[in-house]
């Protein structure tokens, strides 16, 4: 017997996984799908003022 | 109670007029078992529309509803008269206005449809949804005025008259009852060409006591009719959104259909007759005389009293109230037993299934084998993270692999965008025609390099700026369905042009590296054409707005005006700078449009320049549209000596990252792709931001001292690496608006906004730890410095630890910041 080996625990997103959809299939998706992802990533009000984060280094 | 969840209405069918200017044959509301129009008032009353605004508005304050839909229905809702619909809208807007978004439709058989009706509905922002069942042929079967004359061109009138220019903003869509007497392909091919922005093709209403019209005896007459239809509009890249299939789609791949007719999401949708009767969905008259009826009315009951009702709380069961049948048929998710009125039988009311039940089967059954990959996604293919790749990034760092993990990750979200901007630009009224058939063919050359040279999409897709330029597309078109109303519109609608023809320059970008043929049509942005990835032409100040590309084996070939000019492929792959060649086919007028627009100045092509140091590569971006995103302004076009002043500065800044500061490398050398020159400040001070959407990118102004460029990218990379943790992974509580003390900061920050600091000052902390045990610096300044940013990261975790808004797994993940701060050490 070929012994099996444990895989490292993973942490599963909400995010499809969708790099293997090609791009024609990918528009059966239709937006209330495809809106799922996207409105996680557009939702964050300070995503949506494209500058989150800015540094002015004192050295 | 019912062991039920309870869901608030929030679609309100209005019945403004009761009676009907045709008299279909297939109507369920005059035709069906159900006669309660005859004993309603003709015309909705005022105080009928008042108290049914009134109850809304209760409702909505009871259970905080952000936004409700109200349809105005009939009969023929435009029988009401302008007057009448007018006095409708202002009482609903009166009423509702301030309190919730209000999104107002009306479902017409448009007979009646006539510019002061459309002006009225600009007003008002009213959407405009038209039934027609296909071509005059199949139109006529059923749809015709009461003495047998059809309707079908004053239809196609008013079809024609929400097309226009003037008012495509209102037209929502069409609605088709299908006849399988019809030919499918032909009704699909008549509908199209009324450029609809939605179709939606309706079973029949029928009962198994009054069973669906069937031609045949193979008893899958409905699915073999949509089959060819769902079989040609995959052919055809799926030009418009039908309901029907994206709402099977959405239930395979696990969401909800959007519609009573399919899927098991609960029905949140009341009727409001003429004489303020509430009742249960329309499509129950065909079920038995009264079936809708709930014996509640706006002017003595709440819409909480509807939800009480016996027939309204069965469709918000879900499963548990379907037939044992329905209940373990495999496909019961997507069918959801289909349409409630469509499983009632004489003696087992609704507990059955669906009369279209052997349809409901075939043709989910042929819709999830013609979408192998997108049926995958309901199989659970989501993005993970291990364990240990979030650990070794929770303590700021992160190597190839946990950043390889996020890069996948974000590999899906920006074909997401890239689908999403496309679909949402072809579905918006107020885009215009030519700028959708550009999308068209930026979309085609896209997906077929997508199959024959995936690695070019992939480089393109990748590009940092092309995740805000889609962003900003996706703000705008939805900015642009608020609006709802023709002047607000055309302004933006302007911008988006520009916008959305940027979809043309990915696609030439694309189809430049994979050595693809392409002609397309790509916007001219402040002089340049732009070539994501790859560089500008600068083409100088002019007034054409667009540039047509040709690109072939060997050349690209641009068009502006009247003049073309020539680039070589592989000196554009190549990354050389070089003047475009005039295209010898048009000597004279080239010469003329450059002496016109380029003052006798030839277009010149500027590459996007590399900056390398050893193990590392990083595209010097001063070219890209879109890349001026950060907190500070990008700077222009670097000279060919402040770009060699990059270099000496990136060689040096690596060096000093590689030498003193190992741990932190392996993720810059695996995940920044782009340094984006900024315009220095006139104090002199360092700057340099990170974007959230511009995945891999740093913006900076070149410090004088490489030491600093060194500490501006460990800084700045620990926000990159965050923010696309965060598009994983909730950490905190995202209802969560109060405002946190951030000890390096005047000003009270967000809870993200104190995250992102304490981890990117996890890396200063560091960074100061490292140089205070070096000799070759002012040690006690860096000493002096990483105590300040060690206490400071130290707090604002502890911050962040009891805000009580963290989810467990960012608790998890500022304990483990925790972990690395004390690791860190006294100060040396």
């Amino acid at each position: 017997m070929v012994p099996t080996e444990e895989l490292p625990p993973t942490h599963a997103s909400a995010m499809a996984d969708v790099r293997n959809i090609p791009l024609a299939e990918m528009l059966a998706l239709g937006l209330d799908v495809l809106g799922r992802t996207i409105d996680r990533v557009l939702a964050d009000p300070s995503a949506n003022s494209v500058p989150v984060a800015a540094f002015q280094s004192s050295i | 109670m019912d062991g039920r969840t309870l869901i608030p209405v929030d679609q309100f069918v209005l019945k403004v007029h009761s009676r009907c200017d045709l008299a279909c044959d297939h109507c369920y509301v005059y035709e069906s078992i159900d006669q309660s129009w005859r004993g309603r008032p003709v015309a909705i009353s005022f105080d009928v529309v008042s108290q049914t605004a009134m109850r809304i508005a209760e409702h909505v304050k009871t259970h905080d509803l952000e936004r409700v839909e109200i349809v105005l229905h009939g009969g023929e809702p435009l029988l009401a008269g302008v007057a009448g619909l007018r006095a409708v809208l202002v009482e609903l807007e009166r009423t509702l206005g301030g309190l919730c978004r209000l999104d107002v439709k009306v479902h017409t058989n448009g007979v009646l449809l006539n510019e002061e009706f459309c002006e009225l509905f600009d007003e008002y922002g009213v959407g405009v949804g038209i039934s027609i069942d296909g071509d005059r042929a199949a139109n006529d079967r059923h749809r015709n005025y009461r003495d047998g004359r059809s309707s079908y061109d004053a239809v196609i009138r008013a079809i024609s008259l929400l097309a226009s220019d003037r008012f495509r903003h209102l037209y929502s869509g069409l609605l088709a009852t299908i006849d399988v007497a019809n030919d499918p392909v032909r009704v699909y091919e008549s509908l199209l060409e009324l450029a609809p922005p939605r179709l939606d093709l309706l079973l029949p209403h029928a009962t198994w006591d009054a069973p669906p019209p069937r031609s045949a005896v193979t008893g899958t007459e409905y699915a073999d009719w949509l089959i060819p239809i769902f079989d040609r509009w995959q052919a055809d890249g799926f030009p418009v959104r039908i309901r029907t299939f994206d709402s099977i789609i959405a239930t395979l791949v696990g969401g909800n259909s959007g519609t009573e007719a399919l899927g098991l999401a609960p029905v949140s949708m009341v009727v409001v007759e003429t004489d303020g009767s509430y009742e249960q969905a329309d499509s129950l008259k065909v079920a038995y005389d009264g079936a809708p009826s709930t014996g509640l009315d706006v002017f003595t009951h709440s819409l909480d009293s509807v939800l009480d009702h016996q027939g309204i709380a069965a469709r918000q069961r879900g499963i548990a109230d379907l037939s044992p049948t329905c209940q373990q048929c495999p496909v019961v998710s997507s069918c959801g037993g289909g349409m409630y009125a469509h499983r009632y039988k004489s003696g087992s009311d609704f507990d059955n299934p669906s009369v279209y039940c052997a349809d409901l089967i075939k043709l989910i059954g042929h819709i999830a084998e013609c979408l192998p990959h997108v049926a995958t996604i309901a199989e659970g293919t989501r993005h993970t993270v291990s364990d240990d790749a979030l650990a070794e990034l929770a303590v700021g760092l992160g190597g190839e692999n946990a950043i390889a993990q996020l890069i996948q990750a974000q590999r899906s979200l920006r074909r997401d965008l890239l689908a999403a901007v496309y679909q949402l630009g072809l579905a918006a009224p107020p885009v215009a025609r030519t700028v959708k058939d550009g999308l068209r063919a930026a979309w085609q050359v896209l997906a077929q390099a997508d199959d024959d040279s995936p690695g070019a999409v992939e480089t393109v897709l990748g590009h940092p700026y092309m995740r805000v330029w889609a962003v900003r597309c996706i703000g705008r078109l939805r900015r642009l369905e608020r609006l709802g109303r023709a002047d607000d519109m055309e302004h933006e609608a302007e911008i988006l042009a520009s916008d959305l023809g940027h979809l043309a320059a990915i696609a030439t970008a694309v189809a430049i590296r994979g050595q693809a043929r392409a002609v397309l049509t790509v916007p001219v942005i402040g002089g340049s054409v732009h070539l994501p990835g790859l560089g500008r032409l600068v083409v100088g100040p002019g007034d054409e707005a667009l540039a047509d590309l040709e690109v072939d084996a060997d050349w690209v070939r641009v068009r502006l005006g009247a003049g073309t000019w020539r680039l070589w492929r592989p000196r554009v792959l190549a990354g050389e700078a070089f003047a475009a060649e005039p295209f010898a086919a048009e000597p004279c007028q080239a010469q003329g449009v450059l002496d016109a627009v380029g003052g006798g100045l030839q277009p010149v092509w500027e590459p996007v320049r590399a900056l390398t140091a050893p193990g590392i590569r990083v595209a010097l971006e001063d070219t890209d549209p879109y890349r001026d995103c950060h907190q500070w302004p990008a700077s222009p076009r670097l000279t060919d000596e402040e770009f060699a002043e990059w270099q000496r500065g990136f060689v040096l800044a690596w060096r000093e990252t590689q030498t003193h500061h190992p741990a932190y490398a392996p993720a810059l050398a695996a995940g920044l792709t782009t340094l984006m020159p900024m315009a220095a400040v006139p104090t002199g001070s360092n700057v340099s931001a990170a974007a959230r959407h511009g995945f891999g990118a740093i913006g900076a102004a070149l410090p004088a001292d490489p030491v600093a460029l060194a500490l501006l990218l460990m800084h700045e990379f620990q926000h990159v690496k965050l923010g696309a943790v965060l598009d994983l992974y909730d950490l905190f509580d995202l209802d969560d608006k109060r405002l946190y003390h951030a000890p390096w900061r005047n000003d009270p920050r967000p809870l993200e906004g104190l995250l992102q600091g304490t981890y990117a000052h996890l890396a200063v902390s560091e960074f100061w730890r490292v140089r205070a045990g070096l000799g070759e610096y002012d040690q006690a300044e860096a000493a002096e410095q990483y105590e300040r940013w060690r206490a400071h990261t130290a707090t604002a975790i502890e911050t962040l630890a009891n805000s009580d808004s963290l989810t467990p797994l960012g608790m998890r993940f500022a304990s483990q910041m925790r972990v690395a701060i004390a690791a860190h050490g006294p100060r040396p």
